[in-house]
């Protein structure tokens, strides 16, 4: 006999959406302490928050997920990946500003890297439908 | 044509792998153009695959855009409705604590070094370790074995202040005092408080006013005063609070001046000008040490504010046994009032031959006379210099070299700078004093002022400002000391000196701050083989909410 664990029905959306909002805040709390350094890590260790992100990601592996349906991509989309570019490369060269004219070239390069494989991931996306 | 998905995956890999190249090809000094147009072929390729991929999927979102409608979600339990907006509060609810933490409300972040703990001796404090003791189990302490140890504190965005309380053994000679510094600089600099002085702690002997410092007479010849503004002209007060330096009000008639001096190092000038400088400078490497050899000359004004630089390049050489070729450089300066300027010279490898300046009012409290043989063989001559004091002081004599060692002419007086690295101090009188230096090599500096000729001699300051005398033998060249010292708690032979620092007169990197513990009497040749034992450093860092 095969053990299987799946959460399944509400509580695995409830997992897939504390798994979601964790991850987010996660990440939003990463990026603000690159940009604003020791804000965040005086007073919060963003390693617990990130033992709780990896715990309910690998709970979330075990959870029922609805089949999506994909939506064709529209012009939010598109400017929504060029926020994303410009915000990549806004950070990148506030970090690396103390390398000179290095800086803008590595901050370019990483923001239409960020565009392009944001696109390339949203229309591969398509493709397989 | 398609691209297949391990096309464009070896393609994306091959081009991160040459942007990183580039990259690395850039800081390590081995780029070569060819690296540029690679990486510039592959964002063209790239653009021109987006490009069909983007002409394609338009043409086929017009037939697929009717296929896919998301399905209407169902309704929610009120448990599930309720789970999750619980789970969206839990971002709100961090979000608020810490802009609460960062703006509202007032913290203090205390941090306890216990320098020979446990703690310590697996993480140490103190570095480097070559500069402190072992720790010892018994003891609880480590001693510092040389001049400046550092430590890191943590600070919080937005803080305020930082105050240090050290713990340190009473073993300090006569002549020492330990300074707590904090870096103020991207480079080496530090902010630098004194908590231990022996000449600070017999001031309260001496009147004195308390007010935003406490200034101490110690010249009885003199008045008492309250406020920095009523010291009087022509006095030297030695402080360590940064005291501005007051200009005198004197208006001057000013002519060209060539000053053909050799000189080495870092030097400071202070000029009186009238609406311009015009500075032209000849400069020659020595190339002793590896490394580029540029000078940087500098003009400030008395508040710090640059107002004009300019760098004589490398010579190009790194041998140095080939005679380096005389550089030139010009710095101009224009639309500048009548008063005193600061002119720097940064510390570089090689001499400055010559100056030619349009004003002939040119002093300054230290200079590194170079016209020697063990620079630049033949270039040793005689150089004449002039102190025109109107207050006693000292003049201190200090040579590295053997060829260095040499009679020293004061006013006719013969005054002998008989050893190198030590220290050879002639008692100043006031009036005119004209110095003969014979075969240069030689450090000349004193609290008086020094130009290089009696015409080219100005007082450019009301009072003249030093630091605190390291020496309570010096205290007979100083007139006031104006200080915010601390007196240190003394019990059971341990001492626990103070000092505070304004956070925003600090470099903080990456919420580290880098401090140091100053012990100057240990670069002294006869306290190097003395120790001062630590047992903590306790730092509070306060941050001010709204």
């Amino acid at each position: 006999m095969v053990f299987k664990f799946e959460i399944k029905g509400r509580w695995a959306e409830v997992v897939n959406h504390t798994f979601q909002t964790l991850l987010v805040t996660y990440l939003i709390l990463l990026l603000i302490e690159q940009v604003w350094t020791t804000t965040i890590s005086f007073y919060l260790n963003l390693n617990y928050l990130l033992v709780a992100v990896i715990v309910l990601g690998i709970l979330d592996v075990f959870s029922e997920h609805k089949k999506e349906f994909f939506k064709e991509p529209t012009k939010k989309d598109y400017i929504f990946i060029g926020i994303l570019g410009i915000v990549g490369f806004a950070v990148i060269k506030f970090k690396t500003a103390s390398l000179g004219w290095l800086s803008w070239v590595i901050s370019v390069i990483a923001g239409i890297l960020i565009i392009l494989l944001s696109l390339l991931v949203l229309e591969e996306d398509e493709d397989e439908d | 044509m398609k691209a297949s998905p391990g096309f464009v995956v070896v393609f994306l890999l091959t081009f991160l792998v040459s942007i990183v190249g580039t990259i690395s090809a850039l800081i390590l000094d081995f780029y070569s153009s060819w690296m540029g147009w690679l990486v510039l072929g592959f964002v063209i390729v790239l653009l021109w695959l987006f490009g069909r991929k983007f002409i394609k999927g338009a043409k086929r979102d017009v037939k697929v855009a009717s296929r896919f409608v998301k399905k209407e979600e169902k309704e929610y339990p009120t448990l599930f409705k309720v789970l999750h907006f619980l789970i969206l509060l839990v971002p709100v609810f961090i979000l608020s604590y810490l802009i609460y933490v960062n703006f509202i409300t007032f913290q203090e972040f205390n941090y306890f070094y216990d320098i020979g703990s446990e703690q310590d001796v697996s993480k140490p404090y103190l570095s480097p370790l070559n500069r402190i003791s072992e720790a010892d189990v018994n003891s609880s302490y480590r001693n510092l074995t040389s001049q400046l140890v550092y430590f890191n504190v943590l600070i919080p965005r937005g803080s305020d202040s930082v105050h240090v309380l050290v713990r340190v053994k009473d073993g300090f000679p006569e002549s020492g005092s330990m300074y707590i510094g904090g870096q103020n600089k991207v480079e080496w600099s530090y902010l630098s408080k004194i908590v231990y002085s022996p000449v600070l702690n017999l001031l309260s002997k001496y009147n004195h006013t308390s007010g935003e410092y406490n200034i101490y007479r110690i010249n009885p010849k003199l008045p008492i005063v309250s406020n920095i503004s009523d010291l009087p002209s022509g006095s030297v007060v030695a402080e360590n609070v940064g005291l501005k330096k007051v200009p005198v009000d004197e208006k001057y008639n000013l002519k060209n001046l060539t000053i053909n001096v050799g000189l080495r190092d870092a030097h400071t000038f202070y000029l009186y000008l009238n609406d311009s400088l015009v500075l032209d400078i000849k400069k020659q490497d020595i190339n002793w040490y590896n490394g580029s050899d540029e000078l940087n000359v500098s003009l400030f004004d008395l508040n710090d504010a640059l107002l004009g630089s300019i760098t004589i390049a490398d010579d190009g050489l790194n041998d140095r046994k080939i005679t380096a070729p005389v550089q030139s450089g010009r710095l101009i300066v224009e639309n500048l009032s009548s008063g005193v300027y600061v002119l720097k010279f940064s510390g570089y490898d090689g001499i400055i031959r010559e100056m030619k300046l349009n004003t002939n009012k040119i002093v300054t409290n230290k200079l590194f006379l170079a016209d020697s043989n063990v620079y630049l063989n033949g270039s040793q001559k005689n150089s004449t210099l002039y102190i025109g004091s109107n207050r006693e002081s000292g003049l201190k004599f200090v040579t590295y070299h053997s060829q260095g060692v040499q009679n020293v002419s004061v006013d006719g007086n013969i005054f002998s700078v008989s050893n190198y690295s030590s220290d050879f101090i002639y008692n100043l009188g006031i009036g005119e004093q004209n110095i003969s230096v014979p075969h240069n090599d030689l450090i000349v500096s004193s609290n008086s002022f020094i130009s290089f000729s009696k015409e080219s001699f100005f007082e450019p300051f009301k009072f003249v400002i030093v630091g605190i005398p390291s020496d309570v033998e010096d205290l007979k060249y100083v007139d006031y000391i104006v200080s915010d010292y601390i007196l240190p708690e003394q019990k059971d032979g341990w001492i626990v000196g103070e000092a505070s620092f304004d956070v925003k007169d600090l470099y903080i990197k990456d919420g580290k701050l880098s401090m140091l513990i100053n012990t100057p009497h240990f670069a002294r040749e006869d306290f190097q083989n003395s120790t001062i034992a630590v047992d903590w450093v306790n730092i509070s860092v306060k941050k001010n909410g709204f």
